[in-house]
């Protein structure tokens, strides 16, 4: 087939080498079109391309400046256009005319009647179609995608003829409001895949779409959207939720009226619409942490049916994982138990913020075990556990958790009684933190506070086994940034560059706050001992959590006692050890 | 009876690199500590960082069970530890047997064919023994009848 404009040329040459860019293995490569095949002419404007080489491409993109094509250029492309199509077998085919708003082409498309009927993507831009019929693209049926941007539509029931399963661009169009009813009825049946530029028109569509709506949209277009046909619609409540013809009590009866919706909110906003506690609509709230909601306000609201709890940018999926409200009745009394624990220090103490800190990391390094289960073989796909060992569930009610569940316990702990912390999570980096001979630690998640007006790093989950075993000072516990060890993990939190964590509480400090008592050992090299048995500590804790036996252990003394001849006797004397006593 | 085993030199090397790099081999035995010196493996490369924690760097289930024997015999100076330690360990074999005894009552009804005696030490062989279920001897006694002599 003789092509005699080069533009038509350009776009056929791009395809081409479009075609065999997914030839790029070197056993492929015989699949690659050959150039030689095509017979351009001596000035290189024109080729005979043959058709076997048409049939094979499946994207053709045609781009075109308006003011660079006059109108026998025009009809000449759009000619030679109709011929090619009758050959090709595309997937997706794209017009697109460049000209500056609000200009549009005059161009005749009946080069469409041409195109392959299973053609999937279309997409054709400044093309006016103003005077178009439906029926023009009624004939394609396997249309995934079609897009007619910039096209001088007024009227969308241009695309009336296309299957709601579509996904529809009519952006850049002014649709005129007396079709709004229309377009409303093409967004309600395709369920909200149409995209206009019509502000009003696009959130409707985002509503079919994702069946969320915002409650002050929801009672503004309840008398142009049938929202009662939206099954499962999700009412948010953002700050703003007034509407000037119901006050809160109406709202409230309106709402409880429907049997269709659910409603997400933060406790500040729902207490505002709710204060009388009347809603009945199931309420899902959105926390920062559980201070944001006492027990008594969960009571106050009976519509509280689920509850989320993220900081919105260090916790994870795992911590936004919402809790049912007996799960979260369960967790909120659990925390106000050790709360209750709590020995408040004098509010003018100096060092009042970190004594609270010591003995809430002291009941939850006591009171929570790692769950080597978790993480085991076994449990991988248990996807419950896999969330209730990395929330507030696992540890606070089932006392065993993993580090995001420790880390994700203290944040809440402590913002319950008013202390400031974040979770950061982490992964090993292995370009340049991991050692080659350390087995893959896995992600970790610990937390950075402040306390007393200083921030620092803190690891409950590696030194809970510490505090269990009573022995201080603690490795990982309010550390500077320089101090605090982990360097194997890629940090991310931001904020740490502007405002570092510089200063660490000295090991006496930090005896003091934990065992109330001044360090036992003075002399340095008893101090690293004590230090150093600490760190064995951890490890021979940690592997009996993760499930060495009495009779592993006794097994073991017996082969350990070969080499100890001259103890054996009093080794049997010795309770306890040898797992007889 | 039960084979008493000697210290693998891998977990040798490792015992004695750990120990002594946290200053407490001293704590040993010196029988003990001869032996993990002489028998260790020299070729075996093995550091740690004491920077980090020391169960991220401890793969060898035999270094874990020693390591452990060891810090609880001769380094460990807290009787609540031990008392903790001990009751873990006592636990981890409760829920060890009671899922051996899981294990061996399923066989026993549904497959009824072997019992299995499974150590829970990776480096002792388990004994396995068969045992001719009363199906099978049915079976055969009837195969025994019929079959051709």
């Amino acid at each position: 087939m003789i092509i005699s404009n080069w533009r038509l040329l350009e776009s056929i040459e791009h395809s081409i080498s479009e075609y065999n860019s997914q030839f790029w293995r070197e056993e492929d490569k015989n699949k690659k079109i050959d150039y030689n095949f095509i017979e351009y002419s001596e000035d290189g404007l024109s080729a005979n391309i043959p058709e076997e080489i048409l049939s094979k491409l499946e994207r053709l993109m045609i781009c075109l400046r308006a003011r660079d094509v006059g109108e026998e250029e025009i009809q000449d492309i759009t000619k030679q256009l109709s011929q090619m199509l009758d050959v090709m077998k595309l997937k997706s085919f794209s017009f697109f005319m460049q000209a500056k708003d609000p200009q549009y082409s005059h161009l005749d498309i009946s080069f469409l009647e041409h195109l392959n009927d299973d053609i999937e993507n279309i997409s054709m831009t400044g093309i006016d179609l103003s005077k178009e019929k439906p029926s023009r693209f009624e004939k394609f049926k396997n249309l995934n995608y079609f897009s007619l941007q910039k096209c001088n539509i007024s009227d969308p029931k241009i695309i009336s003829e296309i299957k709601p399963e579509v996904f529809i661009s009519l952006e850049r169009n002014e649709i005129a409001p007396e079709y709004y009813e229309d377009a409303l009825k093409l967004i309600q049946s395709s369920n909200g895949r149409i995209k206009f530029s019509v502000k009003e028109l696009e959130t409707m569509a985002q509503i079919y779409s994702t069946k969320q709506v915002e409650l002050s949209d929801y009672l503004r277009l309840m008398e142009v959207i049938d929202f009662d046909s939206i099954s499962k619609l999700t009412v948010i409540m953002k700050n703003e939720f007034g509407y000037e013809n119901m006050n809160s009590e109406q709202i409230v009866n309106f709402l409880n009226g429907k049997t269709n919706i659910t409603l997400k909110t933060t406790p500040v906003n729902l207490s505002k619409l709710d204060y009388d506690g009347i809603l009945k609509v199931p309420t899902r709230v959105i926390l920062k942490n559980a201070n944001k909601l006492s027990l008594e306000e969960l009571k106050r609201h009976q519509c509280i049916k689920s509850v989320q709890m993220s900081d919105g940018h260090n916790t994870e999926k795992q911590q936004g994982e919402p809790y049912s409200r007996t799960e979260y009745e369960k967790i909120r009394s659990k925390i106000d138990a050790i709360i209750s624990q709590i020995e408040l220090p004098d509010e003018a103490d100096p060092n009042r913020e970190k004594k609270i800190f010591a003995q809430i990391y002291k009941i939850l390094g006591q009171s929570i075990d790692y769950d080597h289960n978790a993480i085991s073989e076994e449990e991988k796909d248990n996807e419950r556990l896999q969330i209730t060992c990395r929330n507030l569930l696992g540890g606070l009610l089932e006392n065993r958790c993993v580090c995001a569940g420790y880390a994700d316990i203290l944040r809440n702990v402590l913002a319950c009684i008013g202390i400031y912390s974040e979770y950061v999570g982490a992964m090993p980096d292995f370009e340049n933190g991991v050692p080659l001979n350390l087995k893959d630690p896995g992600g970790h998640a610990w937390n950075l506070v402040r306390l007393d007006g200083k921030k620092y790093w803190t690891d409950l989950t590696w030194d809970a086994n510490n505090i269990k075993a009573d022995r201080y000072p603690l490795r990982y516990c309010l550390k500077s940034t320089r101090e605090f060890k982990h360097d194997i993990f890629k940090k991310r939190l931001e904020d740490e560059i502007e405002d570092p964590c510089l200063e660490s509480i000295s090991d006496e400090e930090q005896n003091r706050l934990f065992t109330g008592k001044e360090l036992e050992y003075r002399d340095t090299s008893k101090k690293q001992e004590n230090r150093n048995i600490g760190y064995l500590s951890n490890c021979i804790m940690s592997i009996a959590d993760s499930g060495l036996t009495s009779a592993k252990v006794r097994k073991t003394a017996n082969e350990v006692s070969k080499y100890t001849a001259m103890q054996i006797t009093e080794e049997k004397e010795t309770e306890g050890v040898d797992g007889r006593g | 009876m039960e084979e008493v085993r000697t210290i693998d030199s891998k977990s040798c090397k490792e015992i004695y690199v750990i120990l002594n790099r946290l200053g407490l081999f001293y704590k040993l035995p010196i029988e003990l500590k001869e032996y993990i010196i002489q028998n260790q493996d020299l070729s075996y490369e093995y550091d740690f960082n004491i920077d980090l924690p020391l169960v991220y760097q401890v793969d060898n289930e035999n270094t874990k069970a020693y390591i452990s024997y060891l810090y609880l015999k001769y380094i460990n100076d807290s009787d609540n530890e031990k008392n903790i330690l001990l009751r873990k360990y006592e636990k981890n074999e409760k829920i060890y047997q009671e899922k051996l005894m899981e294990k061996y009552n399923s066989n026993n009804i549904f497959r009824n064919k072997r019992l299995e005696t499974v150590e829970n030490t990776p480096n002792t062989i388990a004994i396995v023994e068969y045992k001719e279920s009363i199906i099978r001897k049915f079976v055969n006694k009837i195969k025994s009848i019929f079959s051709r002599k």
